[in-house]
């Protein structure tokens, strides 16, 4: 095997697992070692100076067996600490994989239907619902990555979490404006309310927009047949609240605990066939922990969702 | 005309294999949750069903362990066609008696009409 003189760097060998150095098994062995070292030539010493006093011999055996046993402990507890990540990393990879197989299947058929020569043969009248598959998937497959990017980015600190004061009543009519298409296609209205007073709030903006986006497109695709969203700002103490309510299908009671985390997508949600990755209010909800922000909802299956959240106001 | 009971949620699949399958002259009966497909296995008696397993209101391994316990359609010839490929899922499957377990991403349209052909002895 191939010695690489980097090996003997510790702390770069530490930054790699990116954990803390005191939890790192390469820096606590090296530890380990020296404290075997200096405990060697110190207990030599003793040794020669109180040789015929057993009982610190003794004393001197128990307190280097001692420090031993606590620094193996952690040792052992931080490679579990590694394991239990990479168990978690390849958990994560697994339903991710799962998560594009599903689309990709469906292009991969429809393409395939498109080609077959039964198909071809027919009658292609049909031929648009394919199509509209291939973009649909393609659209989900997309929503999939971008959604994964913006974990990935957000846990590395790589997405512009710097914190300005800003309006958010102007972030909010940007978003909305983004969904104006679908809203009018779909022959539905957003009543947004904000009071004229209300302080400018001190979050991360494009952060606050990717909030918005997941909470506003939300209300909208899973308002199902509903034609009314509302939009309410108001200041609470030394806050800003917002709040949304739609009248769509609900969270069902037993799903809701779960709707935070991530590929969590409630039962109606998958039933009633609304396009998802499950990442949404995951996303959402990173954001808002790291950014001193709160989120609550109340929801009832069948009658409609109220998601509210609040930032930190700043006039 | 023999009967294929499909349960599977996603719209796209049912669409493109639920059509290749009519093509090939099967009659293809589609429901879109877990307890639909149960219900429409006990009432169709079909010749073969298709079962996926990520399925809305009962999973797909209960479906096919209701199956087995029915004695009526017990006998029922069931492909499991899903994209989960844990050895867990996989075992438990054929230890309650799936024909064959096909994960979607590793064929082709072509390929699991053909399986599925073969499963109901047509050529």
């Amino acid at each position: 095997m191939a010695f690489n003189l980097s090996q003997i760097n510790i702390f770069a060998q530490c930054r790699k697992y990116k954990i803390p150095l005191w939890q790192c098994p390469q820096f606590l062995f090296t530890i380990m070692g020296l404290f075997i070292m200096v405990a060697s030539v110190v207990f030599y010493a003793i040794g020669e100076r109180y040789i015929f006093d057993p009982r610190m011999v003794a004393l001197v055996v128990i307190l280097v067996a001692m420090m031993l046993l606590v620094i193996a402990f952690i040792i052992t507890h931080s490679f579990e600490n590694l394991a239990e990540a990479n168990r978690m990393k390849t958990e994560f990879v697994n339903i991710v994989s799962h998560q594009l197989r599903a689309p990709l299947t469906n292009l991969r058929w429809a393409t395939q239907f498109l080609l077959s020569k039964e198909f071809q043969d027919s009658d292609q009248a049909e031929k648009t619902d394919y199509f509209d598959i291939i973009r649909e998937n393609g659209n989900r497959m997309e929503g999939l990555i971008d959604d994964l990017l913006t974990i990935t980015r957000l846990k590395d600190g790589k997405l512009d979490s710097k914190k300005a004061s800003f309006v958010l009543e102007d972030l909010v009519k940007e978003v909305i404006n983004e969904h104006k298409h679908f809203l009018e296609a779909n022959n539905m209205k957003v009543e947004f309310s904000s009071p004229e007073d209300l302080p400018n709030v001190f979050a991360s903006y494009p952060l606050t927009k990717i909030v918005l986006e997941n909470l506003i497109g939300n209300a909208i695709h899973y308002s199902q047949g509903s034609k009314k969203i509302e939009i309410i700002l108001k200041c609470q103490k030394d806050r800003v609240v917002f709040t949304i309510k739609d009248k769509g299908m609900g969270i069902p009671k037993e799903d809701q605990k779960y709707i935070f985390e991530k590929f969590f997508r409630a039962r109606n949600a998958v039933y009633a066939e609304v396009n998802g990755t499950g990442l949404g209010l995951f996303i959402v909800k990173l954001i808002l922990d790291g950014t001193n922000g709160k989120i609550w909802f109340v929801s009832q299956e069948g009658k409609g969702s109220i998601f509210n959240f609040s930032l930190p106001a700043r006039s | 005309m023999k009967k294929i009971l499909f349960i599977e949620d996603e719209a796209a699949i049912q669409k493109t294999l639920g059509e290749s399958l009519r093509n090939k002259g099967y009659d293809v009966q589609a429901a879109l949750d877990g307890e639909d497909g149960l219900r429409l296995a006990k009432s169709g008696k079909p010749d073969l069903i298709l079962l996926d397993l990520i399925l809305p209101k009962l999973h797909g391994l209960d479906v096919l362990e209701r199956i087995r316990k029915d004695k009526d359609i017990k006998e029922t010839p069931v492909i499991i066609l899903t994209n989960l490929e844990n050895v867990g899922e996989v075992e438990r499957a054929l230890e309650l008696g799936a024909t064959t377990y096909l994960v979607k991403a590793n064929y082709s349209l072509e390929d699991v009409v053909a399986k599925v052909k073969k499963a109901m002895g047509d050529r």
